[in-house]
């Protein structure tokens, strides 16, 4: 199974105002590639992905925020499970694109490559909706649970990705201010807050 | 820490407009972290994990939130991936407070190491810092640090010692 069929049924099933926070490397280029939009916060480093994604999930409870982990990038901290089941929040749902691998760096089989199972350390930090997908029929079947609360799907696929775009890479505060921009417009709120009130100057 | 103090901090929290915190329990912090958990007006975030703490207050600054990360002395080295891969990378501001352990008066010989990386990793990481030894200190920094950290869109960090923490 090839990450961007899997990716391609997820795009058709996004809303429009779903927050969706993606790792680094090839499955940012091509979310980027399916789905271009200020609702996107690409390129989180190693660990990162799951808990930027449960900050955001918190903050904004009534938006979905969709989680696109990998496995190397989760495994980093996969005590980030245990703390996304502390708190389950509903509208959280992880997608972890599991190749067994860091391809990036050359492909040096990851610990899911020897038998470690992302669903079933899911199921036993208490996300009960835990499930792998080995087809894309199957991947389909687990994105038409995006409505029902809190979500880890484990989507097992192969390495290899499309032909990067030529301008396919977003600059890291680019992508900062076009994102905490767009929450500022859907949300009404600031969020960027760059003029503080100075206790020097003012009262 | 005092529970003086513990309430000062709750107070300059809530004077600052934090309304999201995010937890590692630390003996420093026992108190402070009770009565955050039991607040309405904060969403509590536990975390097993200082990097995790990191990335959810990220993720919760980019939701509108004003976050703030209490960790210990020891798990500052456990944050320092997030606070230079994110927060310093990206620009995010960030309430960082930590009960200095490691200063000097600490009768704990395991704190001894921290004398020797806190400060210094702070300066290397650009985060800016303050020390707050008094109780009577505590509500103002923390208004201070948060405004700096939104102004500048950078972590800032309030280091807890002295009667703060006897």
């Amino acid at each position: 199974m090839k990450r961007f069929d899997c990716l391609k049924a997820l795009a058709a099933a996004v809303r429009d105002d779903d927050l969706v926070v993606t790792n680094l490397g090839n499955t940012m280029h091509e979310w980027l590639t399916l789905r271009p939009s200020r609702a996107n916060l690409y390129n989180m480093n190693l660990g990162q992905c799951t808990p930027v994604a449960l900050g955001l999930a918190l903050a904004l409870p009534h938006r979905r925020v969709i989680a696109l982990d990998g496995d190397g990038n989760l495994l980093l901290n996969l005590v980030s499970l245990a703390d996304v089941s502390h708190r389950k929040p509903s509208n959280l749902k992880i997608f972890v694109f599991d190749n067994e691998a860091y391809e990036s760096p050359g492909g040096m089989p990851s610990a899911t490559a020897h038998g470690v199972d992302l669903v079933q350390i899911a199921k036993g930090c208490g996300i009960e909706r835990s499930f792998g997908a080995a087809t894309v029929e199957e991947f389909k079947q687990r994105v038409e649970l995006l409505d029902q609360g809190l979500l880890f799907v484990n989507a097992k696929i192969e390495m290899g990705s499309i032909e990067r775009p030529p301008y396919g890479t977003i600059d890291f505060k680019f992508n900062k201010y076009q994102f905490a921009t767009y929450i500022e417009e859907t949300e009404k709120k600031p969020v960027l807050r760059l003029r503080s009130r100075s206790p020097f100057t003012e009262k | 820490m005092k529970g003086e103090a513990s309430e000062a901090i709750v107070r300059g929290l809530k004077a600052a407009g934090v309304d999201f915190v995010a937890i590692l329990p630390d003996h420093g912090f026992d108190r402070v972290q009770k009565r955050v958990a039991e607040d309405e007006s904060f969403i509590f975030a536990p975390v097993s994990n200082e990097s995790v703490g990191a990335g959810v207050c990220a993720g919760a600054f980019f939701g509108g939130k004003t976050p703030a990360l209490m960790i210990p002395t020891s798990g500052f080295l456990v944050a320092t991936w997030p606070l230079a891969s994110l927060h310093n990378l990206w620009n995010i501001p960030l309430l960082l407070l930590i009960p200095y352990r490691g200063d000097i008066g600490d009768a704990q010989p395991v704190m001894r190491t921290y004398q020797f990386t806190t400060e210094p990793i702070l300066r290397d990481l650009q985060i800016p810092y303050v020390t707050v030894s008094e109780i009577g200190k505590i509500e103002g920094a923390i208004q201070d640090a948060v405004s700096s950290a939104f102004a500048w869109q950078n972590p800032i960090c309030i280091l807890f010692r002295g009667e703060t923490l006897r």
